[in-house]
């Protein structure tokens, strides 16, 4: 034997050492990588479900010798904040040092406030003692230096300025809308009576401009008094609370008349409504009671047929107050509100998700949101303004909102709902994943029903009958199918497919029910012809042949007979009737087109693994069973197909992700419809598809 | 009657909001359009060169394909790169960088002028390019004339704020006879990243919420496609989008809001936007099916570039 | 090259009979015109050195060659008097009758118990007390009973190779076959092993006509009644196994068992 040169021996350790280090490397790596991607996930999505917080960020005392304060706010930067008080001054604080350093009047003739109310971020209506109203507007403007330094400047503009109009009786508070041209001014006055005036602007063709003034009182019988009311930001819905917990609601529509379309009872136990607010998009209204109930309320169609109406029901139920309500801010961003309760507690709540976000202690008596709605500004009984840096930044978002059913505003009833944005700033964002979820189920079921039989006989054809010339063409030819764009498919399928499939449903599934007829047929017809040669011969490996013409059959039979079957059992009319009689909308994006289309995506991957699969079962186990007398379908069935299982659920499970994964063909092939209806005959929304379809 | 909607483009660094008034209630295929000839044309300057990307909407897609063919005939140095995937791709790629133009066909939302304004200290510019009608179509074969706004809410939406009480969901109930009468409608429209989605939704829908069962498409092509290829089918995009296979049936909509105070844009984004206001920019705007902006219009944008 | 008649001896009565049997692989040719029989009962070993035809010749006679592309057989192979290349003839009931032992065990992988019942189970037997008698006869006759009976329902792939193989033989003694037909089944075995398939051949010898390929001339020489050697596709001496190993007739018979060839 020749003697191992020992520089060759090391060189080959050495190979070794470095191998063995690398894989050591790599494997860690690829390990580690797939630890940072799953930690990578969490850190995105572990935000939406954090609790929020708030911190305070600034503190200061109200300038002593202030009149009583009516109202407080702040700036967006949360560098400035301010009071209102009932001398319809404004004093705005340098927050960061808790000096004033501006004051402004709101008005300069007059100087005792009877009440304020404010609609809008920094927007306040004053009522003056004499009934008159100024509404004012605090801005702030963003001056830079030259070194680029920022300073907030507030300044004070008035965006009406309304004489006092006569009252029957003294006016308790007044709520002032403008809205396209329309004036409304409602009064509460001390007799339990509201007055209500509109004063309307129309221009003539010639370009005269002409003013109407409407003025009337809802002399009603109203069910206790009024406690609390509120007033849409058009100006067409009045809503008030009584002392005896109902929520009138009337309609402001007209100019003439106001009509009462509400009475419920919305507080229980006879305690009386504390607080009333629009919750933000004017569409729901807040309801605080004295039992320390908070819940909203929005108008929902109700009864059948002409008799549907809108009728206010509760649609949110937030976390009650140990006390009585006092007062509900909305956020003017999003759909959450801030309520003060009697007891000194302010809670933050948001309306869709019911979440309760924040539970604040100090005993607050006024507070403001800024504009973005991530600061608090507070305003306790010692005269100590508060601001708190407010960080909720998905309060829509809750395991209930994601996989629940909410009852989103102006909805019937509640429900599972994915519409996530709009060009609004108000809008409820509507996020349920369930649609979403229910279309990747259903697209891929639908699509892996059609395509795993289809794949996996095949591959079980191609491998275990078939000849080897066959199968050298039919594989690499099915698994360059696998490659064809899906964007391709996609527009195939929706573009060409879809109308043809739409014109002949009927012909479609008729010869889904005529193939394995005619099959059956012809085979039985064959039958006497088994055991000739001449068919023996031919059907060794080709017996696919026999397939075409019974496929041209079937398809030649159903469209020959669709339209007579059509006039006879379905009046001439199928979609119509499966409309009409079963209640099911055929359209022309639908599952079976999206079978067809994730089928030719998924049917190359599983038919190939499969077919691997099978191939590589030892032919010796094939052998054993054909030797023991075996047939080949029951040496199929029997040890092939258990054999080679592993690989063929692999195969499904790889021909799974890609179905629920396919985003092009389903995109463009369904509609994107979130519905949630097993039905074949529509399309869905899959999460997928979601993703490359929303901004 | 259309519905006419204003049509904006946003600009860069210091880029854009709100949406443009258009009143006009007749139908304005009829007239040839022309541009008004109060717009001064386009003057060129020296020594513009640069890159210039434009990521936003797909409505304003070609129109934006055919200026930067007209820009570059003017200044060969500049490259623009248009890409049109929706409205709501804009405001992210402008605060990102990574464009410095971001057309939308809608206003901005005031949370994406926030994030703006938050990252760069001053809010975006918007200069109004163009109008738009946004028209429903309905397949050429389809024999309905005409809806009224509250239909078209009662047809797309689920929430009906227009006020009808009961959901249309078959042509008979718009009073379509014979064979339409039971035939259901087959809802088309935009995917929720484009301004036209948010925009049919605010003014059509009555800031309501659509039905389930719209098909959302990814471009306005698709819609149309869509409508083309089914009988029954209905939906809405803009009217440079109209084909022979498709019929637009027009509504009425007026609605308005101002622009904002403009500031300092790099020289070639400036002139690409005198170059859209321009009235060879403006005649781009009639080829590609849109309606040019008034010359008062045109001034006062320009004045934002001053 | 012409065989006289003394070096391939008649069987009287023979239970399997090969006449003129040529095979081809598309155009090279396996088997050249073989005409003998094989006696019923007894032990046929078949040896010759590898590629001589002996695995294809046995294949042929329960037609497990079926399969092969590009194969054709011309002659006849009768059993019990039936050609069983005759088109009208069930290949499947051939099989029944006709059992094989491959070189390497080759057990299904499944349990102990449904390896021996898959015969009848394919054979649409379904009463479990028949199956389950079927499962202990054969496993007996197997000797195989007293190493699995804790474990019959425990995967046959857990036993020794040896062990497999004598399950493979009593899984195909479970369909009662007529002639079990052995490809090399003790080649990839240890000699311990192989004596006790030998033993199991011995003993199953008289109740089942049993033809064995073989390399091992000293197994040929232990466990056959009779021996055929072949070569090159050809039949060159066939008789008494006692008689070819003491005094074969023709040369080349004796250069392969005397080991100077082969």
């Amino acid at each position: 034997m020749p003697k191992l040169d020992k520089q060759f021996i090391k060189k080959v350790r050495r190979q070794d050492r470095f191998a063995t280090r690398a894989i050591t490397v790599g494997g860690l790596l690829v390990i580690a990588s797939v630890i940072a991607i799953l930690v990578l996930i969490v850190r995105v999505t572990l935000p939406l479900f954090q609790p929020a917080g708030a911190e305070i960020s600034h503190r200061l005392t109200v300038k002593s010798g202030t009149a009583p304060v009516l109202a407080v706010g702040m700036d967006d930067t949360q560098e400035v904040g301010f009071t209102l008080d009932t001398t319809g001054l404004f004093s705005f604080y340098d927050l960061a040092s808790g000096k004033p350093f501006f004051t402004a009047p709101a008005s300069t003739r007059k100087a005792t406030v009877q009440s304020v109310e404010s609609n809008k971020n920094n927007v306040f209506a004053l009522l003056w003692e004499d009934n008159s109203v100024t509404v004012s507007q605090v801005d702030f403007r963003l001056l830079y230096d030259d070194s680029g330094l920022r300073t907030v400047q507030p300044e004070i503009s008035q965006l009406g300025d309304y004489p006092p109009r006569s009252y029957p009786a003294p006016v308790k508070s007044m709520m002032v809308r403008s809205h396209e041209g329309r004036l409304t001014q409602v009064a509460l006055l001390a007799d339990n009576r509201f007055q209500i005036d509109h004063e309307v602007a129309t221009t003539n063709i010639l370009g005269d401009e002409k003013k109407e003034a409407f003025s009337f009182l809802l002399n009603e019988e109203l069910p206790g008094p009024i406690t609390a009311f509120t007033l849409d930001e058009q100006g067409s819905a009045l809503f008030a609370g009584t002392g005896a917990g109902s929520l009138l609601r009337w309609d402001l529509g007209e100019n003439e008349s106001a009509e009462r379309t509400d009475n419920v009872v919305a507080v229980a136990g006879d305690k009386p409504v504390t607080a009333l607010a629009m919750v933000f998009g004017d569409i729901s209204v807040a309801v605080g009671g004295a039992d320390g109930s908070l819940a909203t309320w929005s108008q929902i169609w109700t009864g059948e047929g002409d008799d549907r109406v809108r009728r206010l029901r509760k649609t949110h139920t937030l976390t009650s107050h140990q006390a009585p309500v006092e007062r509900i801010i909305p956020s003017r961003r999003s759909k959450s509100l801030v309520s003060l309760g009697a007891d000194g507690k302010t809670h933050f709540d948001h309306m869709t998700s019911e979440k309760h976000l924040l539970n604040l202690d100090p005993a607050l008596t006024m507070a403001g949101i800024s504009g973005q709605g991530n600061g608090l500004i507070g305003l306790d009984s010692k005269n100590t303004l508060t601001v708190w840096n407010v960080d909720s930044p998905h309060p829509e978002i809750s395991l209930k909102t994601l996989f629940g059913k909410v009852w989103y505003e102006s909805y019937d009833k509640p429900e599972y709902v994915w519409q996530s944005s709009s060009a609004s700033d108000d809008f409820e964002p509507k996020l349920s994943l369930v649609p979403l979820l229910f279309g990747t189920i259903k697209g891929t079921l639908y699509a892996m029903i059609f395509a795993v039989p289809l794949a996996i006989f095949g591959a079980v054809y191609t491998s275990q009958f078939s000849t080897a010339g066959f199968k050298k063409t039919v594989k690499p030819v099915v698994e360059i199918m696998a490659s064809i764009p899906s964007v391709v498919i996609g527009f195939l399928i929706a573009l060409w497919l879809a109308p043809i499939v739409e014109k002949a449903i009927l012909a479609v599934i008729l010869g889904v029910l005529l193939l394995p007829l005619i099959f059956v047929t012809i085979m039985a017809v064959l039958r006497p012809f088994y055991k000739t040669p001449t068919l023996q011969n031919f059907c060794s490996g080709h017996e696919f042949l026999l397939l075409v013409p019974v496929i041209f059959l079937a398809g030649a039979l159903a469209m020959g007979i669709a339209p007579f079957v059509e006039q006879l059992l379905f009046a001439g009319d199928f979609k119509q009737w499966l409309y009409n009689d079963l209640g099911l909308r055929y359209d022309q994006r639908n599952c079976i087109i999206i079978a067809f289309g994730l089928g030719i995506a998924v049917i190359p991957i599983i038919f190939s693994i499969t077919e691997d699969a099978i191939s590589n079962i030892p032919p010796s186990l094939t052998a054993a069973s054909l030797a023991l007398g075996a047939s080949r379908w029951q040496t199929i069935w029997r040890v092939v197909l258990p054999s080679a299982s592993p690989g063929i659920f692999a195969a499904i499970m790889i021909g799974f992700g890609r179905a629920v994964g396919e985003t092009m063909i389903v995109l463009m092939a369904t509609g994107n419809t979130p519905i949630l209806d097993w039905s074949i005959f529509n399309g869905m929304r899959t999460l997928s598809a979601n993703i490359a379809v929303e901004p | 009657m259309m519905m006419h909607k204003g049509f904006l483009n946003n600009v860069t660094k210091a880029a854009l909001a709100g949406c443009l008034i258009a009143v006009t209630a007749t139908t304005a295929f009829a007239e040839a359009v022309t541009v008004d000839p109060k717009i001064p044309a386009y003057k060129k300057v020296s020594g513009v060169s640069g890159n210039l990307d434009s990521i936003g909407s797909d409505t304003l897609n070609n129109l934006l394909t055919y200026w930067a063919e007209g820009f570059r005939k003017e200044y060969p140095n500049v490259r623009i790169q248009i890409e049109g995937k929706g409205s709501s791709t804009a405001p992210p790629a402008l605060l990102s960088g990574t464009a410095q133009l971001g057309p939308m066909s809608r206003a901005m939302k005031s949370e994406e002028i926030d994030a703006f304004t938050k990252k760069y200290g001053y809010a975006p510019t918007r200069i109004d390019v163009a109008l738009d009608s946004l028209a429903v179509y309905v397949n050429k074969d389809n024999p309905i004339k005409e809806l009224s706004l509250q239909e078209v809410d009662a047809i797309f939406s689920k929430t009906r704020k227009g006020g009808l009480s009961e959901e249309i969901t078959t042509w008979g109930q718009v009073a379509l006879t014979g064979p339409w009468q039971q035939a259901p409608m087959s809802i088309y429209g935009r995917n929720s990243a484009s301004g036209t989605y948010g925009y049919f939704k605010e003014n059509a829908l009555f800031k309501g919420d659509f039905k389930d069962t719209v098909k959302e498409q990814p471009g306005s092509a698709s819609v149309v496609m869509g409508i083309t290829e089914d009988k029954n089918g209905i939906g809405y995009s803009g009217i440079g989008y109209k084909t022979s296979g498709v019929k637009a049936i027009a509504l009425s909509k007026k609605k308005g809001e101002k622009g904002q105070e403009a500031s300092f844009l790099p020289a070639v984004t400036t002139e690409f936007l005198k170059y859209i206001l321009s009235k060879a920019g403006q005649e781009i705007v009639i080829k590609d099916g849109f309606l040019p902006l008034p010359a008062k219009v045109v001034e006062k944008e320009l004045a934002k570039l001053k | 090259m012409s065989t006289p008649d003394t070096a391939i001896i008649r069987i009287e009565n023979p239970q399997v009979e090969v006449e003129n049997l040529n095979l081809y692989y598309g155009s090279s040719q396996a088997l050249k015109d073989l005409t003998f029989g094989i006696p019923g009962q007894q032990v046929t070993a078949l040896i010759g050195p590898s590629g001589c035809g002996k695995s294809t010749l046995i294949r042929c006679i329960n037609r497990m060659n079926d399969l092969v592309d590009g194969l054709r057989i011309e002659g006849a192979i009768t059993i019990n008097g039936e050609n069983i290349n005759d088109p009208g003839l069930d290949v499947i009931e051939l099989r029944r009758k006709v059992g094989m032992v491959f070189q390497k065990w080759n057990p299904f992988p499944k349990s102990i118990y449904e390896n021996i019942v898959y015969g009848l189970r394919i054979a649409g037997i379904q009463d479990k007390a028949v199956l389950d008698e079927a499962a202990e006869k054969c496993l007996k006759r197997a000797a195989l009973w007293d190493e699995v009976k804790d474990r019959l329902h425990q995967s046959a792939m857990g036993l020794s190779g040896g062990q497999m193989q004598r399950l493979c033989i009593a899984r195909a003694i479970a369909v009662s076959p007529e002639i079990i037909l052995m490809d090399e089944p003790c080649s990839a075995l240890d000699p311990r092993s192989t004596g006790r398939i030998e033993d199991l051949i011995r003993e199953l010898r008289g109740e089942y006509t049993i033809i064995i390929v073989t390399h091992n001339m000293q197994q040929a020489a232990r466990i056959s009644d009779y021996t055929a050697y072949m070569y090159l596709g050809e039949l060159i001496e066939y008789g008494p196994t006692q008689r070819l190993f003491t005094m074969p007739e023709k040369k080349e018979t004796e250069d392969y068992i005397t080991g100077r060839f082969g």
